[in-house]
């Protein structure tokens, strides 16, 4: 019989209904893809090159390399992204992954440094396409499920009033510093757009419904291509549910020139902020220049999934140990 | 005085926001969009009791306030001001009617209260949870009545009006709860 007990560091603060609970919710996602034809991959924790997004800060250690005399720098990845890209560039078809990532310095009720993303790419889906499936997991998972769909552009003019595109910067900086009480007006118009989202439009979505909201600014784009007919957008989505943001998803870039300058604009930015600068995943771009196959891709933030469908708000909730018990 | 980072900010720590003492009383990490990390501040407004909300790119810093919570005596009053003393140091303090508020009306001489100080100078008084008082003045009520039904009003020895049951007589010692204002009930 599980001893519930809270407070007690040896001891897992869950409840042993949540642990059986999140165990179905795996075994559920699994016989999803494994209906769709979709190979589960697993691939490297350790690397030695990570993602140059400014804002995500990693975990490094030391391989000891017997042969060298010099320790090695490896990288706990931020997300698989890279080493699912390479396999898709081999030509392995749609695959999928349930994977631990990490990222350095994020510590709240919806983030342990140590989380699980379910990742997964489709070949030859557009970013539509990938949504809908997306829809189709979530009501698989979670019965009678409510998805509603809208644009980046569309959840700023109904619950901001004004549009995220053309709005000039220092309109935006103002509305934010004014309506979220910041300290410091935010630097930027993308940063200060982020804001706003999150703590001003998304507690307006209904709660219980999965909210898709598609066609970022291309400021926000990430690793996602541009739209090809209107460049100011990037075919990037968010899901957000009960509160939480859910998933990041792109139809991926697929040109290595293109990726490589976004790397370097990253590496300035984090020049600016005085972030250490990482290694470009040099074997990455090489899978790109190989070739990627037209895809689209996602990555489900799975603790908060399961916080979401049990009704729970805090993460140490639904993982056995958090960081500062494990 | 040391500066505290967002990450530092736990429920309880005293800074001072906006030139005024404040109190943190929560601390919310936030990170939109994967973009740049903030905190959603909850403060409390030492001067004023008022709550108040910021949101601070995490890694900010404001400076620690010297506050500090003191068990002081409460002496007696002339009227404008309060009188205390620190019963370890024997130091005296004095604060005015405004700065006392509504703790006057539950003081009575050699009680025991916690007198908030910021940079040494006082900032809030709180009387002790629970005072005994006398009735000073309050209706005869029902004879036998023990009820306790709508209660009556009654003034006690330090001027504070206060419902009290039917039964409670004048000059009797009753014990109040000076967080709510009610009676808890008679002392012998």
């Amino acid at each position: 019989m599980f001893h519930e007990l809270s407070d007690t560091p040896w001891a897992s603060a869950t409840t042993l209904n949540t642990l059986k609970q999140r165990a179905q919710i795996l075994r559920h996602i699994r016989q999803f893809f494994t209906d769709l034809d979709i190979l589960e991959v697993e691939t490297p924790l350790l690397g030695q090159a990570i993602g140059t997004d400014p804002h995500l800060h990693f975990f490094t250690t030391e391989f000891c390399h017997p042969d060298l005399p010099v320790k090695k720098t490896y990288y706990l990845q931020t997300s698989p992204e890279f080493a699912m890209k390479r396999l898709l560039a081999q030509g392995v078809g749609s695959i999928y992954q349930i994977t631990k990532a990490f990222r350095n310095g994020d510590k709240s009720k919806l983030h342990n440094p140590e989380f699980t993303l379910l990742e997964w790419y489709r070949v030859g889906f557009d970013y539509h396409q990938l949504m809908q499936e997306m829809g189709k997991l979530f009501q698989a998972l979670v019965p009678h499920a409510k998805l509603t769909f809208l644009t980046y552009t569309q959840a700023f003019l109904n619950f901001a009033g004004f549009d995220p595109l053309t709005a000039k910067e220092n309109f935006v900086i103002a509305y934010c510093h004014r309506n979220l009480s910041l300290t410091k007006p935010t630097e930027d118009k993308d940063t200060a757009l982020q804001l706003i989202l999150s703590m001003i439009i998304e507690p307006k979505f209904p709660h219980d419904e999965f909210v898709f909201v598609y066609d970022f600014p291309a400021s926000q784009a990430a690793l996602s291509a541009l739209k090809p007919d209107n460049p100011a957008i990037a075919q990037r989505f968010e899901v957000y549910y009960k509160g939480m943001e859910l998933a990041n998803g792109f139809q991926e870039l697929t040109q290595s020139t293109e990726q490589h300058q976004r790397f370097l604009a990253d590496l300035k930015k984090r020049e600016t902020l005085s972030y250490p600068l990482p290694p470009i995943d040099h074997l990455f771009l090489a899978a790109l220049d190989y070739g990627l196959p037209f895809c689209s891709g996602v990555a489900v933030g799975l603790d908060r999934l399961v916080m979401g469908m049990l009704g729970l708000d805090d993460i140490s909730q639904v993982i056995t140990f958090t960081h500062n018990q494990a | 005085m040391t500066t505290y980072s967002t990450n530092e900010f736990k429920p309880g720590l005293k800074v001072i926001m906006d030139n005024d003492p404040c109190s943190i009383l929560e601390n919310e990490y936030v990170k939109p969009g994967k973009g740049q990390a903030f905190n959603r501040v909850k403060l409390r407004n030492l001067k004023n009791g008022r709550v108040i909300e910021r949101t601070f790119k995490s890694g900010d810093a404001l400076e620690g306030a010297d506050v500090m919570d003191v068990e002081m005596t409460y002496l007696y009053n002339d009227g404008t001001h309060w009188h205390f003393m620190s019963p370890e140091t024997f130091e005296q303090h004095q604060t005015d009617a405004t700065m006392v508020g509504d703790a006057k009306q539950w003081l009575k001489e050699q009680d025991t209260c916690i007198i908030t100080l910021w940079n040494g100078s006082p900032l809030t008084i709180t009387p002790p949870n629970f005072v005994n008082l006398v009735v000073t003045e309050t209706d005869p009520g029902l004879k036998g009545d023990t009820s306790g039904g709508g209660g009556k009003p009654a003034t006690l020895e330090t001027g504070a009006v206060v419902r009290v049951p039917l039964f409670v007589q004048t000059g009797e010692l009753i014990k109040v709860d000076t967080r709510t204002g009610e009676y808890v009930s008679r002392v012998k």
